[in-house]
């Protein structure tokens, strides 16, 4: 059995035994694109493909759409999310945007996705092809330098570089969920393969942050790296942890007086239009870079391509390790900017 | 004006506490630079970092937030709130080469005002020293 159909078939499996009512995957809109969808009948299960290299955006956005007034409360969704989604629904979960109830997660090894716009005129290959080589170097940035092609928060784990590709229970609803559909699982994780996937991510990282000292650090090169947003705010509507149902950087608060507007200019040497590029771009970094899964949605939906997905990441990095937080690692692990310890962080007060 | 650079700093100071320190300054006559734009805030915990950045962006040569002590919120936690993201932002700052020593986050009590004032003088020489912000004077970000 190929890797898609071991996964498609337990969805299937799981529709007909009325286990749960929907599962939410990647699904084919047209040969050249896909998004992710909620499907409730077995047959529609040929049409879905949870590891074609496509990121259509964070799925876990998708499951905030599901959730958010209520979760489902009579039947329950199988979620098939790539191990950055996952982080974002876990970020999510803990946010309170993301209710976390009759939802069977699933995640898979990822061996990343191919940028959006090489689709622009050919067709997306499927997961099988697409696993058959796993050295492959023509994914995105963001994942050919990935922390997480393999991460264990949901229910069940599914294996996709190792021998036999098997599937591996990591709750007790996982474990509950494969005995239910007489589906074979491991306890045991495997992860010779994984290891050598990660290990050139991480080394692919090292050498990311290499550069971005040079190309991205300092004002004089942050001015270039941003210099031809237009402020579309793509990068924040595609966040999945961007999740104010009001952005303050498209308030009113953006709005002075003509004086004023002459006034800034006066003082930086012009205005720019659109303006605020800047305050957005470092405002955004101090709202969510706590919770960010460098999952680079926002990169993919830049029409500019502004490296910023990179960036963040990197940024973000650094920001949770001030918390020693990793986003997404863990379900029972504090968002740093919902709480605070009375004895820490000391050397932020006073001259530095 | 040869080499008279004089540092603009924003303070966004707590109602609670260093804003009380400044207005005490103030009417004990005590003599501090007049360098320090001083916003009043109800609590350092209400200062969103994006503030700091507008304020640096225009402008500002600096940024002082002004809260009370450790365990002395008027709304109980919002200092350490206020700390957590100045850790955040003084963090970001700090990757992309920006010079997190503008932001400077100071624990002022209202009966503080000599702290007030020496507070003031050190950090207006301290930025007097690091010269003008180069972040304000970019059109372009």
């Amino acid at each position: 059995m190929s890797l898609t159909e071991k996964i498609n078939s337990v969805c299937r499996s799981a529709l007909e035994k009325g286990l749960v009512g929907g599962v939410v995957t990647l699904r084919r809109t047209a040969e050249n694109a896909a998004v992710h969808a909620l499907v409730t009948k077995p047959d529609q299960i040929e049409e879905t493909d949870p590891l074609m290299p496509y990121f259509p955006g964070n799925g876990a956005d998708f499951v905030k759409k599901l959730t958010r007034i209520a979760p489902p409360r009579n039947k329950k969704i199988l979620v098939i999310l790539r191990p950055c989604e996952m982080r974002a629904a876990v970020e999510l979960t803990k946010l309170a945007q993301i209710q976390n109830e009759n939802i069977v997660w699933m995640t898979f090894d990822c061996l990343g996705t191919v940028p959006r716009k090489e689709f622009e005129d050919k067709p997306i290959p499927g997961g099988d092809e697409f696993y058959a080589d796993l050295n492959r170097e023509d994914i995105r940035p963001l994942c050919a330098t990935c922390d997480f092609v393999r991460t264990n928060t949901a229910d069940i784990g599914f294996l996709a570089f190792e021998d036999g590709a098997p599937f591996v229970a990591y709750t007790e609803t996982g474990k509950q969920f494969l005995s239910e559909l007489g589906v074979e699982f491991s306890e045991k994780v495997a992860d010779d393969k994984f290891n050598q996937i990660q290990q050139k991510r991480n080394q692919n990282k090292a050498e990311l942050y290499e550069r971005l000292e040079k190309e991205v650090k300092g004002i004089d090169n942050l001015v270039k790296t941003f210099a031809r947003c237009v402020n579309c705010h793509n990068c924040m509507t595609n966040c999945p942890i961007c999740f104010c149902r009001e952005c303050f950087f498209e308030s009113e608060a953006m709005d002075f007086e003509g004086d004023i507007f002459l006034d800034l200019a006066e003082r930086r040497g012009g205005l720019r239009a659109p303006t605020d590029v800047g305050l957005f771009h470092l405002g955004r970094m101090s709202h969510m870079a706590t919770s960010c899964v460098a999952c680079g949605a926002c990169e993919e939906a830049c029409p500019e391509g502004i490296i910023v997905g990179q960036v963040f990441k990197w940024v973000s990095e650094n920001v949770q390790k001030v918390f020693d937080y990793v986003a997404g690692r863990d379900w029972e692990e504090e968002v740093p900017l919902r709480t605070f310890r009375e004895d820490e962080l000391t050397e932020v007060t006073g001259m530095s | 004006m040869a080499d008279g650079f004089e540092p603009k700093i924003v303070g966004f100071f707590c109602n609670w506490c260093t804003s009380t320190a400044a207005d005490m300054a103030g009417t004990s006559r005590m003599k501090y630079p007049p360098n320090v734009r001083p916003i009043r805030v109800m609590c350092s915990g209400s200062v969103d970092p994006s503030y700091i950045i507008r304020a640096l962006l225009s402008g500002a040569d600096a940024v002082m937030v002004g809260g009370c002590h450790p365990g002395d919120c008027h709304y109980i936690s919002g200092n350490y709130k206020a700390r957590r993201r100045i850790a955040v932002l003084k963090s970001i700052f700090d990757t992309l080469g920006l010079e997190p020593e503008r932001i400077y986050l100071e624990w002022i009590s209202a009966s503080e005002a000599k702290k007030f004032v020496e507070t003031i003088k050190k950090f207006t020489e301290r930025v007097r020293q690091m010269g003008p912000n180069k972040l304000a004077q970019r059109w372009e970000f």
